[in-house]
């Protein structure tokens, strides 16, 4: 049964009306007349947005709105259209235009010709039109296809392929993008921040797999709706619930099962999709890699959205979204002074949003949501003898609420105007001794702050080749109490502090933050864009190890540590080929201020005071990004070079606040060369084969400059950071998905997916270290064990991994 | 507080010889003297007050069924004398993991007084030093130990059978030599020490 939304159907209406409006007339003889296409989903009737329409006559088209429309005038005359979105047939139409026309098109979703591609722009001439740079829109359909981690879909990883972003290893908790750290990109999971987007380590990311509707990734001009984060924005939307029948989406694998119910509660009305995966995988570790042998690991993440429709002008919205890890990893190192067994991790993340958009007129809307976002993670620790666990947490409260106006006044101008505030209740960490007696309990005191901001943003045809966006953002941050401001000696020892009550201002910063990006166009298909775009960061992930799980500390700016800034600028090269491939150039420059360091020996661990630990540097990032894409046809792919360069720079004058002589440096996320290449065969109906290749320069790690004895240890003395490489990181996946339904109409439909990780079994290391090669056992007897540099590498083997994956409609 | 662990076992001495590693027995009573492989460092931040049990300080292998003679040694130390061994356990013996603390500069006390950029290795540390000691005899254990040749493990080697010419003249006992890791100097504790 076919049914439309009352809301859309309002808004078009209200479209159509003011389109006649602004119909222009035109001096010449032949009549001009507006062609009207609306295109829906032929499986629900809702409207279709970003839909690309080709007219052969004058090879020129664009893309549907939001409510499924694409409006053009043209003279009278007879019109081939081509209208194509990807992961539908594309539907071919002719006609003779003599009066003013509205077409109404009914796509299809191709159930076996999905393209593989991962990175499709929506338009085909969107990538060359719009003014925004860095930018990347990945719909579901495209991610899922990634041959990924252990046979996952999997949004982290998709995303690495992408030039520009990188991750930290095999395992990573998260990406880098162009060259900045890992807590410097804002993720937003229905625009709740996720502050710990990994599973298992960093081996793949948290989020729902089967209720994604798509990822906008921002990394140049960041739209001034978005901020609080310096190097990227990772926009991931779940999807909207819009059905009229149940639907059952899952699927059975070797590392986590998925099952997705997508249902209507009250026809028309009320909404939901519901979807959750659990991997209970302790018995796979150790096929994984020996490392892992003691490895328990176990998670669960669920996503549920109700969607309500109280009226044909509001539409409220709530997600939440839960998702827990424990596990148990002879891989970490043990925090010092709790004496314990073992030690085994926890981690939760808990968050809701609550968004309400009301239609206020014909082409203006008010969109209101509030966020509250919880992570908490915890350490037990096991007590040797006692049966007794500690248990060190920390935990993150968020919450948010943000208001937006947003109007399209016309065709060239449209706008928005918002206001945010973000509360940030931290709490460092506690220490519960349980029932034993061998440790104190800690609490240490909540950290309050609170960051408000305004913000707009206007994008402006000035011109047929000219786009601007132009955008501002305001940003307040406070901290307030309690709060113990100690004053410090030359040696860092406490010699005064100063207290602040519960609320009492303790310190405030502020900052405007421009945002610009302007389009040129060349020609009908290529264009030159430029970009910059400021962002300051109030809230950082301090850790002084190779990863900051599981003891890292989230910590909000105060009257020591300053917020971070950042100043990108882009300038970007477009062009497409023969509507069949899309070639990019990009190259940016960012310099940042108030990159947190470590100081040496550093320790963060229930420490309420965080200012000797620490040193903020400077930093600047660089790089060309070239990037060929195929995003359609039989054989199809993409393949992206980057050369990027991520420099920090220390300016302390006394040895411990030095880094490096205080010259340049290489960041750890420094990545001179990467490359990326995926291509994907669709050979029939039946099978899909991919291919993904990525190779990029090592890791910068650090290297000895010397050694020396105490008594019988070999101790390795660094005196600089960052002063080598490890080798060029290389890696080969291969993915083969063989769907077996005959009937394109089946209501039960799967597909079987073989995945195989690392196919010709590179050993990448994740890490160089120092250690000495044997115990002093035999060591002491014909003098002193030698110190070794070992290669960890986690990933160091292939891994197959097979999945089922039906749909039931 | 620092833990310092030596066992002190009877052993042999050891003689090196044209690029050959011989074993000889000693010429006159002689201990090895093994120390703890592992830095043990420990901060009472978070149990100050309290007792602690369980606190792993070593092990003894159970190389040789000889007895053995085990001293506890705790230094107690202040809290910068702390962050600088922690630094130094976290760059020699705790880089393997995941987590890794990255490798970081081991900046002491010590400093030029003429160049203060200068990097000086090595700490002045005063520590008050308190000791335990236990004796204990291992031979009614049962278990095989990994090496019933109490030289670690190390074959004794005949030397009139292993290599010619041999050196003259033949040597059957090597001198207990006082390093670190021997002595002939009898541990104050150890028990019944003539029966061995």
């Amino acid at each position: 049964m076919k049914y439309s939304f009352l809301n859309y159907h309002f808004l078009f209406l209200l479209y159509l009306s003011f389109s006649v409006c602004n119909s222009q007339n035109n001096s010449t003889n032949q009549n001009i007349y507006r062609l009207q296409i609306s295109v829906s989903n032929s499986e629900d009737n809702n409207p279709l947005r970003d839909v690309t329409v080709l007219i052969d006559q004058i090879n020129s088209g664009g893309i549907t709105d939001k409510n499924g429309d694409y409006i053009i005038e043209m003279y009278e005359g007879e019109y081939d259209l081509t209208i194509s979105y990807l992961g539908f047939s594309e539907v071919k139409k002719s006609l003779y235009l003599n009066k003013d026309l509205k077409l109404d098109i009914l796509m299809e979703e191709s159930k076996e010709e999905l393209s593989e591609v991962i990175v499709n722009a929506i338009n085909l001439n969107d990538n060359v039109e719009s003014p925004q740079m860095g930018v990347f829109k990945l719909a579901t359909r495209d991610l899922i296809k990634i041959p990924s981690g252990l046979g996952e879909f999997d949004v982290l990883r998709g995303m690495t392929l992408l030039a520009g972003v990188n991750n930290a290893g095999d395992v990573s908790n998260g990406i880098s993008v162009r060259g900045g750290s890992l807590d410097q990109n804002l993720m937003l999971y229905d625009q709740a921040p996720v502050f710990n987007p990994t599973h298992l380590f960093g081996l793949f990311s948290v989020f729902t797999p089967d209720v994604i509707s798509g990822v906008d990734m921002y990394q140049a001009n960041i739209p001034s709706k978005f901020g609080g984060r310096m190097a990227s924005v990772l926009d991931i939307k779940v999807k909207n619930p819009y059905t009229d029948k149940l639907k059952l989406e899952g699927g059975v694998g070797l590392v986590s099962s998925r099952l997705t119910v997508t249902t209507p509660i009250i026809k028309d009305k009320l909404l939901m999709i519901a979807g959750g995966r659990a991997g209970f995988t302790d018995f796979l570790f150790p096929m994984f890699s020996k490392k892992l042998e003691n490895t328990k690991a176990n998670f669960i993440d669920n996503t549920i959205k109700l969607l309500y429709l109280p009226s044909e002008n509001d539409q409220i919205s709530f997600t939440h979204f839960y998702t827990t890890d424990f596990y148990k990893l002879d891989l970490i190192t043990n925090i010092e002074n709790i004496s314990s067994s073992d030690n085994s991790y926890d981690f939760s993340t808990f968050n809701q949003t609550l968004s309400w958009i009301r239609s206020i007129s014909e082409k203006a809307f008010i969109k209101t949501t509030f966020v509250n976002s919880n992570y908490s993670p915890k350490t037990l620790f096991k007590e040797s003898e006692a049966n007794n666990t500690i248990t060190f947490q920390s935990q993150i409260n968020f919450s948010k609420i943000n208001s937006e106006y947003s109007k399209k006044v016309n065709e060239k101008l449209d706008y928005y105007i918002g206001i945010q505030a973000n509360r940030y209740n931290i709490n460092p960490g506690s220490l519960d001794p349980g029932n034993g007696n061998s440790i104190n309990p800690v609490n240490l005191n909540d950290e309050i702050s609170y960051e408000l901001s305004g913000y707009s943003n206007v994008n402006f045809n000035p011109s047929e080749n000219i786009s601007l966006s132009l955008g501002l953002r305001y940003t307040n941050f406070y901290l307030n109490g309690p709060y113990t401001k100690n004053e410090y000696d030359t040696d860092g020892l406490i010699i005064g502090s100063q207290l602040f009550g519960e609320g009492e201002k303790v310190q405030s910063y502020s900052g405007i933050e421009p945002r610009f990006g302007a389009s040129l166009k060349l020609s009908d298909d290529s264009s030159i864009k430029i970009s910059y775009a400021k962002i300051n960061q109030y809230i950082q992930n301090i850790y002084n190890s190779t990863t900051p799980l599981p003891t890292s500390r989230w910590k909000t700016s105060d009257p020591f540590i300053l917020p971070q800034s950042n100043n990108t600028y882009g300038l970007g090269l477009f062009k497409n080929l023969n509507s069949k491939f899309e070639l990019s150039i990009e190259g940016y420059y960012r310099s940042t201020e108030n990159n947190l360091t470590y100081k040496p020996g550093a320790d963060f661990f229930l420490e309420q005071y965080l200012e000797n630990d620490v040193i903020q540097i400077d930093g600047r990032a660089y790089g060309i990004e070239f990037s060929l894409k195929k995003p359609s046809g039989r054989i199809n792919g993409w393949m992206n070079y980057t050369w990027a360069k991520s420099l920090l720079k220390s300016n302390g004058n006394s040895i411990s606040q030095t880094i490096n002589s205080n010259q340049w440096y290489d960041s750890e996320f420094d990545r001179p060369h990467t490359f990326n290449g995926t291509i994907n065969f669709e050979t029939d109906k039946f099978n899909t084969w991919s291919f993904n290749f990525t190779a990029q320069s090592g890791r910068p790690y650090t290297v000895a400059n010397g050694v020396f004895e105490i008594n019988d240890k070999s101790v390795p003395i660094f005196l600089e950071r960052n002063n080598a490489r490890l080798p060029f990181y290389h890696r080969l996946d291969f993915s083969w998905k063989v769907a077996y339904n005959k009937d394109d109409y089946d209501r039960w439909r799967g597909d079987w997916t073989l995945t195989i990780y690392n196919l010709y079994g590179a050993k990448n290391p994740l890490n160089r270290y120092y250690t000495e090669k044997n115990g002093s056992q035999f060591g002491n007897f014909f003098g002193k064990s030698p110190l070794g540099s070992f290669n960890l590498s986690v990933v160091n083997s292939v891994f197959v991994s097979i999945s089922y994956n039906f749909k039931f409609q | 507080m620092v833990l310092d662990f030596p066992p002190y076992q009877r052993g042999q001495s050891a003689w090196y010889l044209s690029n050959r590693d011989f074993t000889y027995g000693c010429d006159v009573p002689c201990w090895n003297i093994d120390y703890n492989d592992e830095t043990k460092i420990f901060s009472d931040e978070l149990s100050n007050g309290l007792s602690l049990e369980s606190y792993e300080i070593g092990n003894v292998p159970l190389f040789s069924v000889n007895p053995f003679f085990l001293t506890v040694q705790q230094f107690n130390i202040n809290k910068s004398a702390y962050n600088y061994y922690k630094t130094l356990k976290d760059v020699s013996e705790n880089s393997s993991s995941l987590n890794a603390p990255l490798p970081t500069a081991l900046v002491g006390n010590l400093y030029n007084t003429n160049d203060l950029q200068e990097f000086v290795l090595g700490r002045f540390t005063v520590a008050s030093e308190s000791n335990i000691s236990i004796f204990q005899d291992r031979t009614e254990f049962g278990d095989q130990a990994v090496s019933n040749n109490s030289a670690y493990g190390r074959q004794r080697l005949d030397p009139e059978i292993y290599e010619m010419p041999l050196p003259e003249p033949l040597t059957f006992f090597a001198p207990c030599q006082e390093t670190r890791f021997r002595t002939s100097i009898v541990p104050e504790g150890w028990y019944n020490f003539n029966q061995n």
